[in-house]
C-alpha cells in the first residue's frame, strides 16, 4: 500500500510503501504523525479541504484502492481517487467493494473503542443490524397477533350478541304458542257447523224444487217439457256450480282438517311440555321428601346391618361358648391328669428325698466318726502323755531328794547352792 | 244471512290468519334455526380458527425470540472468545475474563477478575486492560463487517504497562499477520520499536 500526501496539514511531501504487520510511525511533535491518520480519513470520507492525497495498492495488496499504478498515473490527472475502492469490473471478475470508518481509527485523546460509549450505543453496534431482520419479523407477527385479537374480540363479541337474538327469538315463539290455539280452533269448529247446517239447509231446498217440479210435470207434462229441459240444463249448470262449490269446500276442509291437526299436535306438545314442567316442578318438590326417605332407607339399612351384626356376634358367642365347654372339659381332664401325675410325682420324688437326706445324715455322721476317731487317739495320746509326765514327776521327785541328800551330804545350802 | 260461499271464505280467511300464525313460527323457527348454525357452527368455527391463528402467531414470535437470542449468545460468544484469548495472553498472571450482557436492547461490556472475585463495568477498569480489550474488538469488528484491513492507532496505547508491553505486541503481531492487517501505530515511545516489524520516522 502506497500513501502519497502533498500539502495537506503538516505534511509537505510525504511518500511511504506501508507493509503489512505492525509499523511504528514516530517522529518529533508537530511533525505530522497524526495528519497522516487524518488525512487517511479525510481520503476514506472524501472530506479532505486541501492538498493532494492519493493511496493506491496492487491487485495483491487486495487494499481498497484496487488500482495498478499504471492505472493510479490516468487517475491522477482527476486528483481524486475511489474512497470505497472497486476492485475492477473486468468481465469475469467479481465486484468488490469495501469501506472504513469509525472502527479503523484510535484517534488520540480519544476514548478508547466502544468502552465509553452507552449502553444503548453499544447494542446498536455490535447487535443491532444483525437483529433487523429477527426483530422486524417479530413486530410483523406481534401486528398480525393485536390484528388478530382485535377480529377475534370482535367475532367473539358477535358470536355472544347473536346467542342472545337466539334467546330473543325463543322468547318470541313461546309468546305465539301461547296466543291461545285453543279459542282460534273452537272458533273454526264452530264455523265449520255453521256451514254443515248450510249444507243441510240446501239439501232440503232441493228435494222441495224436486217435489215442486214433479208435480208441475204431472199437471202439464208437455207444455213443460220445454222449460224442464232448460231448468234441467239450468240445474246441469248450477250442479257443476254446486260441485264447484262442494269441490273447493273440500278443499277448504282438507286445509282446515290439515291445520287442526297441526293445531292439535302443537296442543299436544304443550301439554306435553306442561307436563314436564310439571313432572320436573313434582320432582323438585318431592326432592325432600326423598331425601328423607332415602335417609329412612339408610336409617333402616344401619338397624337391619346393625342386627346382622348383633345376629353375627351372638352366633359367635354361641360357638364360642361350645368351644369354651369343650376348652373346659379338656382342661379339667388336663387338671386331673394333672392332679394324678403330681400324685405320682410326689410318690416317687418322697423316697429320693429321704436317700438324699440319710447320704447327708450318713455323711455326717461319718465325719463324726473321723473326728470322734481322732479326738480319741488324741485322748488315748493325752492319757499316754499323762502317764509319762507321771512317771517322769516321780522320777524328778525322787531326783531332787535324791539331790537334797546329796547336798545335805555336801553341805551345801538346797536353796542357795552355796556352801555353807 | 251469508252465503255459503261467504262463511267459506270467512272461514278460509280465518284459517288464513292461523296459518300467517303458524308461518310467523315457523319463519321464527327458521331464523332461529339459521342463526343457531351460523352461530354455533359457523361463527363458533371461525373463532376457534381465529385462536388457533393467534397461537400460532405468538408461538413463531416466542420461537423468532428465541432464535434470536440463541444467535446473540453465538456472536456474543465469538465476541468473548477473542477478547478473552487476547486477555489470557498478555495478562498470563491473572485471571480476567471479558463479559458481554445482553438486556433489552442494552449490551454491557464486562470485566470479571476471577482471583478477587469482582466484576465491573469496563469503563471503570484500568486504561491498559480497557486499550487491549478496545483493540481486540476493533480488529474484531473490522473482520467481522468486511472493512478494510487497516487498523491506525494514535497515540493509544501508552496505558499498556510495561510488564505487559511486549506480550501485547506480540499478539498484535500475531494477530496482524494471521489476518493480513495493516496496524499503523503513531508513537514517539522508543521501547516499543523492537517489537514492530516496521519502524518509518517522519520529519
Amino acid at each position: 500500500m502506497k500513501i502519497e500526501i502533498k500539502n495537506y496539514e503538516n505534511l509537505k511531501n510525504f511518500s511511504h510503501v506501508f507493509e503489512k504487520g505492525l509499523t511504528q510511525i514516530k517522529g518529533e511533535t508537530n511533525s505530522g504523525k497524526s495528519s497522516l491518520i487524518r488525512a487517511i480519513w479525510d481520503f476514506a470520507h472524501n472530506s479532505a479541504t486541501e492538498g493532494e492525497i492519493s493511496i493506491f495498492a496492487t491487485q495483491k495488496e487486495k487494499m481498497f484502492i484496487r488500482v495498478n499504478e499504471d492505472e493510479f498515473e490516468r487517475d491522477k490527472k482527476n486528483k481524486r481517487y475511489l474512497v470505497s475502492g472497486i476492485e475492477n469490473n473486468k468481465p469475469g471478475r467479481e465486484k468488490v467493494i469495501k469501506t472504513i470508518d469509525k472502527t479503523n481509527f484510535q484517534l488520540q485523546q480519544e476514548r478508547p473503542f466502544l468502552v465509553g460509549e452507552t449502553e444503548g450505543e453499544k447494542y446498536s453496534y455490535i447487535i443491532g443490524e444483525k437483529n433487523d431482520i429477527f426483530i422486524d419479523a417479530i413486530t410483523i407477527l406481534n401486528k398480525e397477533y393485536s390484528s388478530l385479537k382485535k377480529i377475534f374480540d370482535i367475532k367473539n363479541k358477535d358470536l355472544d350478541r347473536k346467542d342472545l337474538e337466539i334467546i330473543k327469538l325463543n322468547e318470541n315463539i313461546e309468546e305465539i304458542e301461547s296466543l291461545g290455539w285453543q279459542e282460534t280452533k273452537d272458533f273454526l269448529t264452530e264455523k265449520i257447523n255453521k256451514i254443515k247446517k248450510l249444507e243441510e239447509i240446501k239439501r232440503n231446498k232441493k228435494e222441495i224444487k224436486n217435489i215442486i217440479f214433479a208435480k208441475v210435470i204431472d199437471t202439464k207434462p208437455l207444455v213443460l217439457k220445454e222449460k224442464k229441459i232448460r231448468l234441467l240444463r239450468k240445474s246441469k249448470e248450477i250442479g257443476k256450480e254446486i260441485e264447484e262449490i262442494k269441490l273447493k269446500r273440500i278443499v277448504a276442509t282438507n286445509k282446515l282438517a290439515t291445520k287442526i291437526n297441526k293445531i292439535k299436535k302443537l296442543e299436544e306438545l304443550i301439554i306435553t311440555r306442561r307436563n314436564k314442567e310439571k313432572i320436573v316442578f313434582k320432582t323438585t318438590i318431592d326432592k325432600n321428601a326423598i331425601v328423607e326417605k332415602f335417609k329412612n332407607c339408610i336409617k333402616i339399612k344401619k338397624v337391619i346391618n346393625n342386627k346382622k351384626e348383633l345376629k353375627e356376634i351372638s352366633f359367635k358367642k354361641i360357638v364360642d361358648t361350645e368351644e369354651l365347654k369343650e376348652k373346659t372339659s379338656k382342661l379339667k381332664k388336663l387338671i386331673k391328669i394333672k392332679e394324678n401325675l403330681n400324685s405320682l410325682s410326689e410318690i416317687l420324688i418322697k423316697p429320693e428325698t429321704d436317700v438324699k437326706i440319710l447320704k447327708e445324715k450318713m455323711l455326717k455322721v461319718n465325719k463324726l466318726e473321723k473326728v470322734a476317731k481322732e479326738l480319741l487317739s488324741n485322748f488315748k495320746k493325752i492319757e499316754l502323755t499323762i502317764v509319762e509326765i507321771k512317771k517322769i514327776n516321780e522320777k524328778t521327785e525322787k531326783n531332787n531328794l535324791k539331790l537334797k541328800e546329796l547336798r545335805k551330804e555336801m553341805k551345801i545350802c538346797p536353796l542357795c547352792g552355796t556352801h555353807s | 244471512m251469508p252465503t255459503l260461499r261467504d262463511t267459506l271464505i270467512e272461514a278460509e280467511n280465518i284459517i288464513n290468519e292461523v296459518v300467517d300464525v303458524e308461518l310467523n313460527k315457523l319463519k321464527t323457527l327458521k331464523i332461529k334455526k339459521e342463526l343457531e348454525i351460523e352461530n354455533r357452527v359457523n361463527l363458533s368455527k371461525e373463532v376457534a380458527e381465529l385462536k388457533e391463528d393467534i397461537e400460532t402467531t405468538k408461538e413463531s414470535s416466542d420461537f423468532i425470540q428465541l432464535q434470536l437470542n440463541l444467535f446473540n449468545k453465538k456472536y456474543v460468544d465469538r465476541i468473548e472468545k477473542l477478547i478473552n484469548k487476547a486477555l489470557a495472553y498478555v495478562f498470563y498472571d491473572e485471571n480476567y475474563k471479558a463479559k458481554l450482557e445482553i438486556k433489552d436492547k442494552k449490551l454491557e461490556l464486562l470485566l470479571e477478575d476471577k482471583t478477587k472475585e469482582l466484576t465491573k463495568p469496563l469503563s471503570k477498569i484500568g486504561g491498559g486492560i480497557r486499550i487491549v480489550i478496545s483493540v481486540f474488538l476493533q480488529i474484531f469488528f473490522i473482520i467481522e463487517r468486511n472493512l478494510e484491513k487497516l487498523l491506525l492507532l494514535d497515540e493509544s496505547l501508552y496505558a499498556v504497562s510495561e510488564a505487559y508491553r511486549e506480550r501485547f505486541y506480540n499478539f498484535l503481531k500475531i494477530h496482524s499477520k494471521e489476518n493480513n492487517f495493516y496496524l499503523l501505530i503513531i508513537s514517539h515511545d522508543e521501547r516499543t520499536e523492537k517489537y514492530m516489524d516496521n519502524v518509518i520516522t517522519i520529519n
